[in-house]
């Protein structure tokens, strides 16, 4: 009797222990088919992830990381460019989960103010005035402003009516200073930049909120990363409200709102914006400034004055370095041309 | 004598223990067979149709979806990154098109791959799928225009999986498991250039 009860326990305890281990082998293939998709979709999450922070320090022209880790995961992005486009394979893993994105981008400058000139004065009531040195061109030079590419040549200034055209051509004392295909053009047509205005504002690499000037030797982005600065002072000041003094070299977009002054070295390859309701950009007599790539002077009233020593004050339009400002890498947007995942 | 009695009350109170325990154990494994296979009819669904629908429009140039239904939805791609653009078509069935279960309300998915059919049981009680362009206002299905079909930037699809058996609750009555997915994607070819090559 005594080992039939034991048997019997013994038999129950097999009985229970093989259904134990059925209900815990179902209760892991439960967890497993939802930890495996977990798995899954954290790997894809740290791929694109890899793509959106690849991307993000491309906006702020540094070098992005080929590999990072994240929350026990990591993730490895290989690129290549040509031209334009950029290819971003890109691969999530976590745990033993990887998960790989092919992508393929297009660079595409945002829209960019243009005045079809060296000079574009957009206003109803335009004054200019040029002595010394100081010369306009609106033929088309190279990037660097070192030599004529050939081709593409535009008007040395446009202002928005005749009457203000008919002005400055008349005017011996600034007719002989303005090159170009034409002299002056009119351009009733050109567009204000005060729309473009808050987005360099919100993505200026340098930003000048003081008034007073500028100086020492500065150098604003380069020419393979051009930047934007923007010199919002106002225009309470009327004497000036910024003034470059030192030997200051830019790249890429520079919006002034007020009046301003340059001088000293100043050069600046790209464009020159002055906007805000009543704005006077003013080359000094003392210095060389120069501007390689175009000019907009937009406002209820305008004026430009232009001097120089020297070699002279001068700005030349390029269209290969307002070309290079429109690719500011915080101005450019990406369109998809492929997505693999 | 009496030993015996008692030994053989004592042995049927085991027996009738056991039986019931038995019982409870077997509701409970086939509870949790059919749970763990729901679980994971929905993850293979779930994982298919993210494969699948995150491909839309790859390597096309023209029109990429096709027809938008609240049921169906019919587009092209190269799912392979092979240049070989496929319509691939995914339309849910009735329940009359899936007598092989016990479940009265399951239908079968459809998925069709350049005219070669498919047929998916998933045990899918739920299917549903929702579009919306680029400023995430849906559009009204069925969607067939080309010009509406083109608006469509991201996809919804939802869908409830149950049990192929029923289960038994805890109170003896018996009910489907059913597993329940939702996923907004984006295709990312939707919003592609469409350059030619």
């Amino acid at each position: 009797m005594g080992r039939a009860a034991l048997l019997l326990v013994l038999g129950m305890a097999v009985a229970f222990g093989f259904i134990g281990a059925n209900l815990r082998s179902s209760g892991e293939a439960l967890t497993g088919a939802q930890v495996g998709y977990y798995k899954y979709s954290f790997a894809r999450n740290l791929s694109r992830l890899a793509v959106n922070r690849h991307l993000r320090y491309v906006d702020r022209g540094v070098t992005p990381p080929s590999t990072a880790n994240f929350e026990d995961g990591s993730y490895a992005v290989d690129t290549t460019s040509s031209g334009d486009t950029l290819t971003i394979v890109a691969t999530g893993m976590y745990a033993e989960s990887t998960y790989t994105m092919r992508v393929k981008l297009l660079f595409t400058p945002k829209p960019f103010p243009t005045s079809e000139s060296a000079i574009g004065m957009i206003s109803n009531n335009s004054e200019f005035n040029i002595s010394g040195k100081a010369t306009v061109d609106g033929h088309n030079w190279s990037a660097d402003g070192s030599t004529l590419t050939g081709s593409g040549d535009l008007p040395g200034i446009t202002v928005s009516n005749t009457a203000d055209s008919t002005e400055i051509v008349n005017d011996p004392s600034v007719a002989p200073y303005i090159d170009g295909d034409i002299k002056v053009g009119v351009n009733e047509d050109a567009v204000s930049p005060a729309s473009f205005i808050p987005e360099y504002e919100q993505s200026a690499h340098y930003t000048f909120n003081t008034p007073g000037n500028v100086a020492g030797n500065w150098v604003f982005g380069s020419a393979a990363n051009p930047a934007i600065v923007v010199c919002n002072v106002g225009t309470a000041d009327t004497s000036f409200s910024i003034r470059f003094v030192g030997d200051v070299v830019g790249y890429g977009i520079l919006a002034v709102n007020g009046n301003v002054k340059f001088g000293g070295g100043f050069t600046w390859y790209g464009l020159v914006i002055a906007y805000g309701e009543n704005n006077v950009i003013n080359f000094e007599a003392s210095g060389n400034p120069q501007i390689v790539g175009g000019v907009i002077v937009a406002g209820d009233e305008v004026s430009l004055t232009l001097k120089g020593t020297g070699s002279g004050g001068k700005v030349k339009y390029s269209s290969e370095a307002l070309d290079n400002a429109r690719r500011i890498g915080r101005l450019l947007y990406y369109s998809i041309v492929e997505w693999f995942e | 004598m009496l030993d015996y009695i008692a030994s053989a009350m004592i042995f049927g109170v085991l027996v009738l223990a056991v039986a019931r325990v038995q019982t409870n154990i077997n509701a409970t494994l086939f509870q949790n067979t059919f749970t763990v296979t729901t679980q994971q009819n929905a993850v293979e669904l779930a994982r298919q149709i993210e494969f699948d629908f995150l491909k839309i429009g790859h390597h096309v140039r023209g029109q990429r979806i096709t027809y938008a239904g609240e049921q169906r939805l019919e587009y092209r791609a190269d799912e392979t990154n092979s240049m070989d653009t496929v319509v691939y078509r995914y339309v849910a069935g009735t329940i009359l098109q899936n007598t092989e279960t016990p479940n009265p309300q399951d239908f079968p998915l459809f998925r069709v791959q350049d005219g070669n059919v498919l047929q998916q049981n998933f045990g899918l009680v739920d299917f549903h799928i929702s579009y919306f362009d680029s400023v995430n206002v849906q559009i009204g299905v069925p969607a067939i225009l080309a010009d509406t079909l083109a608006k469509i930037r991201g996809i919804i699809v939802r869908f409830t999986a149950a049990s192929p058996e029923p289960v038994l609750t805890p109170d003896g009555d018996t009910t489907y498991s059913v597993v329940t997915w939702q996923k907004l994607m984006f295709p990312r070819n939707l919003n592609q250039l469409n350059l030619n090559d």
